[in-house]
């Protein structure tokens, strides 16, 4: 997403920068104790890129921001997202069973908390996908379902986790354009290869049909399990060759490795205290 | 040009949309601030008429509120440090500041840059660095910069083309060292390796060893496996000894040959020995109903040493621990707390007695909106306690009193004192909800006192924005901005701050400034010091108000007077008598308030003595 505003502005800039060269150049800068709320442009100085311990660095040539032959996300990290979107989805649809389901006070907490963090970070790797030009697939974050049919007539089904689908993986970029931006089919539930810790079709409808203590136990059990799988996921995010290296999902991946990490803790303890 | 006057009332300043104004305006715009709005009426930091309440959003361009401080210059990131198509792009992020006379260092996730400060009001960009790795939290020493990496992308050589294997010799996470003696050749003389990488990290002085530095690192990221460097063990598991979480790292740097800096321990100081296990503190969750779930202890966020009182405060995630740092080569736990209302313990500031230290909690993680109407003044905010014989006692709250939207992130973040003479203030960032001055003299009874806030960077959509550090620094408070740029602002006199108290801040000046290395505070024996005792004794009404003219007319005598004898002898007649009201009010002869009393007198007399 690119805001129309600043972008605008920034072109702006070098037009205010001679502007206020000239204005700086015919007084000695504004008196003292006047408030200026903007007052400069981007500066440049040469750009030293130092080298390694032992070895030269060199000056850089100063590129504008958007052209740096930074770093890009690949298409491990996208991956990544979109699973972990349907991955936490399915997180939600669990969360969405508690209230009518279960008697303990400190699992309906539990999982009202799971339900708001999964629910946000959700918004976030959309937004992360989105900003990259990238497909999200879209969650009904109320019910935690996947949305969006299947680009080739197949209707999605969140709870087709057969595993029976064909490995699609990255064909997102396949320059195919019938692909672009398509959706892919191990999101969508053909496929959740690569996605540890989902439940399956079975497992989610004994959850839901469980009741009590039962289902309590059961969620618990689930949810750790599916947890576990998460925190897999991030694992082999950073064992991938060059993934979770962009900052903002080095970032995210490493957080949702660290919360659900204490989040299986606790729910080992309330499974092993019972009721 | 609008000329503002100091004032108690805020300022507000509205800058029209640029995309469809002339390029003259648009200079008027820049320059002057445009129109100003002074407020209707007074009003309660935090209350409906606060002016930081709906100003407009903009990148470059928002509105601005400010009320007792006053923005003096605004630099943006300089050319090849942002992405002008998003202020969001993280790679680009400005982060912490470190100081040095008439320079500032200010990092960024693709390296760092530094500023000639000399003329607040306008600084000059003297280095650009680019070694990307985040998040570039930065220190200095004399030629020597210190800073951190923590992503996988982190290369040894600064490159910003990541890596491609998953288990690279060319990997960089930790704490790099530059030597900056030449801005036009800046060297990487040491990287300093670690499993977890280096998210903070934190110098320390050794008092009895001036031949070496002490880097102590805080690494909160995945740990790295023992293929890539040996004795990393991902396994976040306390039953595991060797696991690389549930520590800190001590780094030594030889001064004499910096190039040799080691990891010399990774020590288990959240160790309980009794249970044998190490990870003997906070261990995730809440804290009974209703209470903020807080996250575990495996690791510190950012540690603030004071090596002239031997402690340093570990913001540790799950709880704030106090460090005995005597000798810094091995810190020594003495005491933890924890808190209901905190979810990850982030940063500490003593005061500068260091009887008081501040704790805050980013809730969120800074990139949330948490200081909406609806959160809770206590979540998201400091905490501080009183410290006394190395044990901490729970006082009190701060938090940003102007609730903010929800396109704003917005939590306690970095600061650091202002040392006005006889109280505790705090210059404090804000993310978008900008930069806060609050007075902690009393713990339990925070205040604001001054502050500045900019709009959203956009009222559509959260940016991650707004200030990371607010630091004041011979006498003057720096900001940097995530995505907007370098910012220097001064504080002006207000009915809460008098210009004698601004005066004697402004006495204090340090040569080289880290703010996680907090410096001792000495004020020199000047009579502007002994005003603003007297501007607080004043304010607080602690003597009756014919006493408080007679003084102030004494004062006023005595500062016209010569340096000599007769000064010298006024100055300890004047502090007699003052020593008598406190005497009188200590028996409840008369009321008023006999520390402040005392602190004034302490103060005349300190100015004889020098005379």
């Amino acid at each position: 997403m690119i805001p129309s505003r600043p972008h605008a502005l920034l072109r702006a800039w070098p037009l205010a920068a001679g502007l206020l060269f000239i204005s700086s150049g015919c007084a000695a800068g504004p008196a003292p104790g006047t408030p200026v709320s903007g007052s400069g442009t981007p500066a440049t100085a040469t750009t030293f890129q130092p080298g390694a311990p032992g070895a030269d660095g060199r000056t850089v040539a100063t590129r504008p921001g958007q052209a740096l032959g930074l770093l890009a996300h690949t298409a491990d990290d996208v991956h990544f997202m979109q699973m972990m979107i349907a991955h936490h989805a399915q997180a939600l649809e669990m969360t969405a069973l508690v209230p009518e389901r279960s008697v303990r006070d400190d699992v309906a907490m539990l999982a009202r908390r799971i339900q708001a963090s999964q629910a946000d970070e959700i918004e976030l790797m959309r937004r992360w996908l989105e900003d990259r030009g990238e497909w999200a697939p879209p969650v009904d974050l109320a019910t935690g379902r996947l949305l969006a049919g299947d680009p080739h007539g197949d209707h999605g089904h969140a709870h087709d986790h057969d595993g029976h689908g064909h490995h699609a993986h990255h064909h997102h970029h396949d320059p195919d354009p019938d692909h672009d931006h398509g959706e892919p089919d191990h999101v969508m539930g053909h496929d959740h290869a690569g996605m540890a810790g989902m439940l399956t079709p079975a497992q989610m409808e004994s959850l839901a049909a469980s009741t009590g203590q039962e289902f309590d136990r059961l969620f618990l059990e689930f949810m750790i399990y599916h947890h576990e799988g998460a925190v897999q996921m991030v694992h082999e995010l950073f064992a991938s060759d060059a993934g979770g290296q962009e900052g903002e999902i080095f970032g995210f991946a490493a957080h949702v490795e660290s919360d659900q990490v204490i989040e299986i803790e606790r729910m080992r303890q309330m499974l092993a205290r019972g009721s | 040009m609008t000329r503002l006057t100091p004032h108690t009332e805020p300022t507000r300043r509205r800058s029209r949309p640029v995309t469809a104004v002339p390029a003259m305006v648009l200079t008027a715009v820049l320059l002057a601030g445009a129109s100003s709005l002074e407020a209707q009426s007074a009003f309660t930091p935090g209350g409906p008429d606060d002016p930081r309440i709906g100003l407009g959003a903009g990148w470059m361009d928002a509105e601005s509120a400010s009320w007792n401080m006053e923005l003096l210059s605004f630099t943006p990131r300089p050319e090849g440090f942002y992405n002008p198509e998003t202020p969001g792009d993280g790679r680009f992020s400005n982060t912490d500041i470190g100081f040095q006379d008439g320079l500032a260092y200010v990092g960024n996730y693709h390296g760092f840059n530094v500023y000639d400060i000399t003329d607040p009001r306008n600084p000059v960009l003297v280095a650009s660095v680019e070694c990307a790795g985040g998040q570039g939290d930065i220190s200095v020493y004399g030629n020597l910069v210190f800073m951190s990496a923590q992503e996988t992308r982190g290369r040894l050589d600064c490159g910003d083309q990541g890596i491609e294997e998953a288990v690279s010799a060319e990997r960089f996470r930790g704490v790099r060292i530059f030597d900056m003696s030449d801005f036009a050749n800046p060297v990487q003389i040491a990287a300093v390796q670690t499993c977890r990488g280096s998210h903070t990290h934190t110098l320390v002085e050794d008092l009895n060893d001036p031949e070496t530095l002490y880097v102590y690192n805080s690494g909160t990221s995945v740990a790295r496996s023992g293929e890539e460097m040996e004795g990393c063990v991902n396994v976040r598991d306390p039953e595991d000894p060797t696991t690389s979480y549930w520590s800190i790292d001590v780094i030594r740097v030889p001064l004499s040959a910096p190039q040799n800096a080691e990891l010399i321990d990774s020590p288990r100081v959240f160790a309980d020995v009794e249970e044998g296990t190490i990870a003997g503190l906070w261990t995730g969750g809440d804290h009974g109903e209703g209470t903020q779930t807080t996250r575990d202890t495996n690791q510190c966020h950012d540690i603030t040493a004071y090596p002239e009182i031997g402690l340093a405060a570990g913001a540790c995630s799950g709880n704030g621990i106090l460090f005995d740092i005597s000798n810094p080569a091995v810190p020594r736990r003495i005491h933890e707390v924890v808190d209901p209302n905190f979810a990850y313990w982030h940063s500490a500031t003593f005061n500068n007695d260091g009887t008081t230290v501040i704790f805050t909690d980013e809730w969120g993680g800074g990139g949330q909106p948490r200081c909406l109407a609806t959160d809770l003044p206590e979540w998201g905010a400091n905490t501080f306690f009183t410290v006394e014989g190395g044990r901490m006692r729970h006082a009190g709250y701060y938090k940003l009193p102007a609730p903010q939207t929800e396109t704003e992130n917005c939590v306690a973040h970095n600061g650091s004192l202002v040392p006005v003479p006889g109280r505790d203030i705090k210059v404090q960032a804000w993310y978008q909800g900008g930069v806060s001055v609050f007075d902690f003299t009393d713990p339990s009874n925070a205040y604001e006192i001054a502050f500045f806030d900019r709009g959203p960077l956009s009222d559509e959509q959260l940016f991650t924005g707004g200030y990371w550090s607010t630091y004041w620094h011979n006498g003057f408070i720096y900001g940097s901005e995530i995505s907007r740029g370098f910012d220097v602002l001064e504080l002006t006199p207000s009915e809460h701050l008098s210009a004698n108290e601004i005066a004697a801040a402004n006495l204090i000046h340090f040569d080289e400034f880290n703010p996680q290395m907090q410096p001792r505070v000495i004020w020199p024996p000047e009579f502007v010091v002994a005003r603003a005792y007297f501007d607080q004794l004043e304010r607080h009404q602690g003597l009756s108000a014919a006493r408080l003219g007679e003084i102030a007319r004494e004062m006023d005598r005595i500062d016209a007077m010569a340096d000599g004898a007769a000064k010298r002898t006024a100055l300890g007649e004047l502090a007699t008598g003052l020593w008598s009201d406190a005497r009188r009010i200590s028996t409840g002869e008369v009321a008023g308030d006999e520390t402040r009393v005392r602190r004034l007198a302490g103060g005349l007399l300190d100015v004889a003595t020098a005379m």
